[in-house]
């Protein structure tokens, strides 16, 4: 009786096997190349709106409709002041173009005439005016502790419906980075309904309208035809995302075309997806990984105050072994904290550090490693769902002789190191891991890494402070860029931040339903807008 | 029989403050919620102005104050995260996990007794080998494991089956599959062992000699004294639901209570978590009363004894 009880058994287990080997079969879709397409701006006939594009999302992020508050889905509702293009650089989102005073303190902004919020109302100068103080005020903006001296701002002036003029205390090209950020709100509105009503349901002047949210489930946008760029507006008629934490599920649900997009943080599954035949896109620009020195210039920090350590902690990483295996292929060696290729201030003279544990091995003899240190244990802080990557991380480490431990925190416990609430206790020493997009310049986000007053408390250093001053204090942005290209190199050498990698930004989509994407590949938002029907 | 039921009431009574409490002090000693509620980029003024805002500055014993003084009044507060009433979250969520709980737990007893009680009928059988088997297969699995196998299988491999929402009657299909399977070996076996006891009994080899016919041996006098046990034990499987409901709403993306907890403790929402806790343990222990009620209807000796 016992034998004829195992037979099931097996028949169970045999089809796991045979279903998980079927795995590998059926490669119905297509591949197609990955490819960053520059917007196309010829006046063509534009055709309605049709059909619905799903995408699932593992969290809703911060989940609020207020574009200060770091919303996820404001790039999808409202226009911002500026707008970065694929190369980099800085156009008029809400401005039809704009002039900067020959001292570099008034900026003059002009407005596209017609351009309408989606309940009809006039984006207008008014608006324009108000949304700029609204993000500079730090008590209705998380963005202004990013900021410096209170956004540099002197006085907003209105000076007739459609022009604007910023007037600066001193002159701060980079500045076109926080205009990026500034979304344009609708002030007519919020004084007809009040702030809570009108973030609960919005009126941008983006290329999609909100037209439903259930809370924890899904928000759904329908195409704003009346969009001020006709050849921008979207070819879906509706975009729905859904809330689905399970990951399992997400590819389950792009599996079988229950939503026809799918980002993953998890290169292999997306890896095994795109060799499948799913076709991926890729999309802004290349983040970067990076270990911050925490206030390394203090002795007390132990062997990662010598800068020798920390030079042999980036000489013993082999870039391009992480690149291939970590990242599947999705990287490339080098970067520096918020300064991946392409971006504001980027030059060729900043190389990744090659794989020399030989190298490595002696810098170590040098510090007197670990004889010269009453405590020779350096410890590195992340996140708990970035430890699997940090212990691979270590193992470099480990293999030239370094001792290393890793130690677990919430991310929101780590802020309160960086002036964001009471710290629990002193980081001097400290080693905290980075995985952080980066912008089209990130000079206030560099600020905060290198300089004294920076909020990371990482580097102490009179030169590194001077270069960045220079930065911001330039008359053109051009020139801005130069002297950030000198900070850059200079901060480099410090070795208080090392870049690991760059990971580039793919998603996957489902060739029966999207055909490609035609629009600026600046961000998620700007990608998924542009997707055009199979 | 009354005074059965006030006590087994008071008991409730007591064990509902109990847990009330130490979901309370739990919560708080995971952490400050402000943390992870606050935007990322939050200035310390911001996050101590969230923090009187959400009444987190208070000490806990004027939060405990407020918690209860909200509980007797019926009003759960506010969501930290969504900023919506928490009735109202309950009120969208509870329905979708009733729906999926109720039919799934009525389908897993009327299967596992059906099932039980035929394996003990047909004692060594090809039948009961397969009950067996069955039952060793779903208390061996891990429920998240048979929940991602049965998506794969039947809904990205065969294309039969929706993963994951509940729009039409097919999206039920998987996820109510999943919370029997959970909740049937278990209620099978005991079904299949207190009836192979019963069977056994003298009183069931008297009926047989007086020629009743073999259905109503089983189905009426051997079942009814099989009940005792298995009734006891749907007390104690309902809670194992519950989690099992956490499991299944998380990869069927099925908006429910199990859902809606899961992310409102990674998200610290206290007063959702408590909401849900107390709705969970309102539900469980309404449903272990009505278990130890039914438990002395069926087994008279039970009411007469001092609890």
């Amino acid at each position: 009786m016992k034998k004829w009880f195992l037979v099931p058994l097996f028949v169970l287990l045999a089809t796991v096997i045979i279903f998980t080997g079927c795995q590998q079969e059926a490669q119905t879709v297509t591949q197609t190349q990955t490819q960053t397409q520059t917007q196309t701006q010829t006046e063509t006939t534009i055709p309605e709106p049709w059909g619905t594009l799903t995408d699932v999302a593992a969290t809703f992020g911060y989940d609020n409709f207020d574009p200060n508050l770091v919303s996820s889905w404001s790039g999808l509702m409202f226009q911002n002041l500026m707008r970065t293009t694929a190369a980099g650089d800085f156009e008029g989102d809400v401005l039809q173009s704009w002039d900067l005073s020959a001292d570099g303190l008034t900026w003059t902004f002009h407005l596209i005439p017609n351009n309408f919020f989606t309940n009809g109302d006039p984006v207008d100068a008014a608006a324009v005016k108000y949304s700029i103080e609204r993000f500079a005020d730090s008590a209705r903006s998380a963005w202004s502790p990013y900021l410096r001296e209170d956004y540099n701002r002197v006085a907003v002036n209105v000076v007739d419906s459609l022009t604007v003029e910023y007037v600066t205390a001193h002159a701060e090209p980079t500045l076109v980075a926080s205009f990026s950020a500034t979304a344009i709100v609708n002030k007519a509105d919020i004084d007809r309904v009040g702030e809570e009503a009108y973030f609960a349901n919005p009126s941008g002047s983006g290329p999609w309208k909100l037209v439903g949210y259930s809370t924890g489930i899904s928000v759904k946008f329908e195409a704003n035809t009346a969009y001020c760029r006709a050849n921008e507006v979207p070819h879906f008629q509706f975009y729905q995302q859904y809330l689905v934490p399970e990951l399992a599920t997400r590819i389950s649900m792009f599996k079988t075309g229950q939503c026809d997009i799918l980002g993953l943080d998890d290169y292999a599954r997306m890896k095994a997806l795109q060799d499948e035949g799913y076709p991926v896109e890729q999309y802004g620009i290349n983040g970067t990984d990076s270990f911050a020195f925490q206030k390394s210039w203090m002795e007390e920090a132990g062997p990662v105050h010598d800068i020798n350590i920390r030079k042999a902690m980036s000489y013993s990483l082999n870039r391009q072994e992480i690149c291939d295996t970590w990242y599947s292929g999705y990287a490339i060696p080098g970067g520096q904290f918020f300064f991946p290729h392409g971006v504001f201030g980027w030059t060729d003279e900043i190389v990744a550090d090659a794989y020399d544990p030989a190298l490595a091995e002696q810098l170590i003899a040098e510090a007197g490693y670990p004889d010269a240190f009453a405590n020779p244990i350096i410890t590195v802080y992340c996140q708990a769902s970035d430890q699997d990557r940090i212990l691979y991380y270590m193992s470099y480490w480990q293999a030239v002789g370094l001792q290393v431990e890793l130690k677990v925190m919430e991310t929101a416990t780590y802020w309160s190191y960086l002036g964001f609430g009471p710290p629990p206790e002193d980081n001097i020493g400290w080693i905290w891991f980075w995985k952080s997009w980066s912008y089209a310049c990130s000079a206030y986000h560099c600020a905060n890494m290198y300089t004294t007053n920076g909020v990371h408390k990482v580097t102490n250093d009179e030169t590194a402070n001077a270069l960045y001053a220079a930065v911001t204090t330039q008359l053109t942005y051009e020139a801005a860029r130069e002297k950030m290209a000198e900070f850059q190199v200079y901060v480099k050498g410090l070795y208080t931040n090392i870049g690991v990698v760059e990971y580039q930004n793919y998603f996957l989509y489902n060739p029966a339903t999207v055909g490609g994407f035609d629009g600026r590949h600046t961000g998620y938002a700007e990608t998924i807008q542009g997707a055009t029907h199979a | 029989m009354a005074r059965f039921i006030v006590i087994r009431l008071l008991q409730c009574v007591v064990a509902f403050f109990g847990i009330l409490l130490i979901t309370f002090f739990l919560l708080r000693a995971s952490g400050d919620p402000s943390t992870l509620l606050a935007s990322p980029n939050f200035s310390l003024e911001q996050v101590q102005a969230l923090k009187a805002e959400l009444g987190l500055d208070k000490s806990w014993g004027e939060q405990l104050g407020i918690y209860l003084n909200s509980i007797v009044h019926g009003d759960f507060g506010e969501s930290l995260l969504k900023k919506k009433a928490v009735g109202i979250m309950i009120g969208d969520a509870l329905p979708n996990t009733l729906k999926l709980m109720v039919p799934s737990f009525v389908l897993a007893m009327i299967l596992s007794f059906i099932l039980g009680v035929l394996a003990a009928t047909y004692r060594d059988s090809w039948w009961d080998n397969l009950v067996k088997f069955i039952a060793v297969l779903g208390q061996a699995l891990p429920g998240f494991w048979v929940a991602i196998m049965a998506v794969l299988i039947f809904s990205v491999k065969l294309e039969w089956l929706p993963v994951a929402g509940m729009d039409t009657p097919a999206h039920y299909i998987l996820p109510m599959g999943t919370l029997v399977f959970f909740t049937l070996p278990g209620m099978m076996r005991l079904v299949r062992s207190t009836m192979l006891d019963v069977l056994d009994s003298e009183y069931i080899k008297m009926a047989r000699i007086k020629g009743l016919p073999e259905r109503t041996v089983i189905w009426k006098h051997a079942l009814r004294n099989a009940l005792i046990s298995p009734l006891t034990i749907i007390g104690m499987l309902l809670p194992g639901t519950v989690l099992g409901a956490v499991i299944t709403e998380q990869i069927f993306n099925w908006p429910g209570m199990g859902r809606l907890l899961v992310e409102a403790t990674f998200a610290r929402d206290f007063p959702v978590v408590q909401a849900v806790t107390i709705i969970t343990a309102i539900l469980v222990l309404g449903i272990n009363l009505l278990v130890d009620i039914s438990y002395a209807w069926v087994d008279p000796q039970i009411r007469y004894q001092r609890t």
